[in-house]
């Protein structure tokens, strides 16, 4: 899932990618949510999930990930000249699980008409085999 | 064994929510083999052993 607010300042190859480009807008965002049974989390659940993805801004321009899990929220804010891919990470831990709710909350915004911005995440990753021995070792 | 999950999303372009069969056990931590909820179809989600 991406997300983009352009002046037309971005690379070519970037601006094609974006489905629907807020074009003029001087903020944009996307949102999304799934769950995930979980099974024998009854005696807790506690893993790392990796948000990986990619961030352009120009000046005057940022951008935001939110990432909750369970109402376990972070949120990471990437200022003005950024041109980086991340791997994000959300320590979850619950000491008792059926499901695991996630929603990822994409915001691109700039100041002006010139500057851009882009975000995207391209995968969530998470690991049972982690979750188990994390909760083994509380 | 262990088993991971992977949420992929493919910029929205591509239609996919496949799971790969039955739920990986991994010494009591099991995923579901699909999600039980998404508000966007366009994703693909799996999970693998290594």
């Amino acid at each position: 899932m991406e997300v983009q607010v352009d002046g037309g300042k971005l690379p070519q190859k970037l601006a094609k990618r974006v489905s629907s480009p807020a074009k003029n807008a001087p903020v944009a965002t996307r949102v999304f949510s799934t769950v995930i049974p979980v099974h024998g989390g009854k005696k807790g659940v506690a893993t790392t999930l990796y948000a990986s993805g990619y961030v352009l801004t120009t000046s005057k321009a940022g951008a935001t990930l939110l990432f909750s899990i369970n109402g376990q929220n972070t949120v990471t804010s990437f200022g003005p000249n950024a041109d980086k891919s991340f791997v994000h990470p959300l320590y979850f831990k619950a000491p008792s699980a059926d499901e695991i709710r996630m929603t990822v909350f994409l915001l691109a915004e700039r100041d002006g008409q010139d500057p851009a911005a882009y975000l995207n995440v391209f995968a969530i990753d998470t690991d049972a085999a982690q979750a188990k021995k994390r909760v083994a070792g509380k | 064994m262990t088993s991971k999950i992977k949420v992929a999303f493919a910029a929205f372009s591509i239609l996919t929510a496949a799971g790969t069969g039955a739920a990986l056990s991994a010494d009591g931590i099991t995923f579901g083999d699909k999600p039980s909820f998404q508000s966007d179809s366009k994703f693909s989600y799996a999970l693998s052993q290594d």
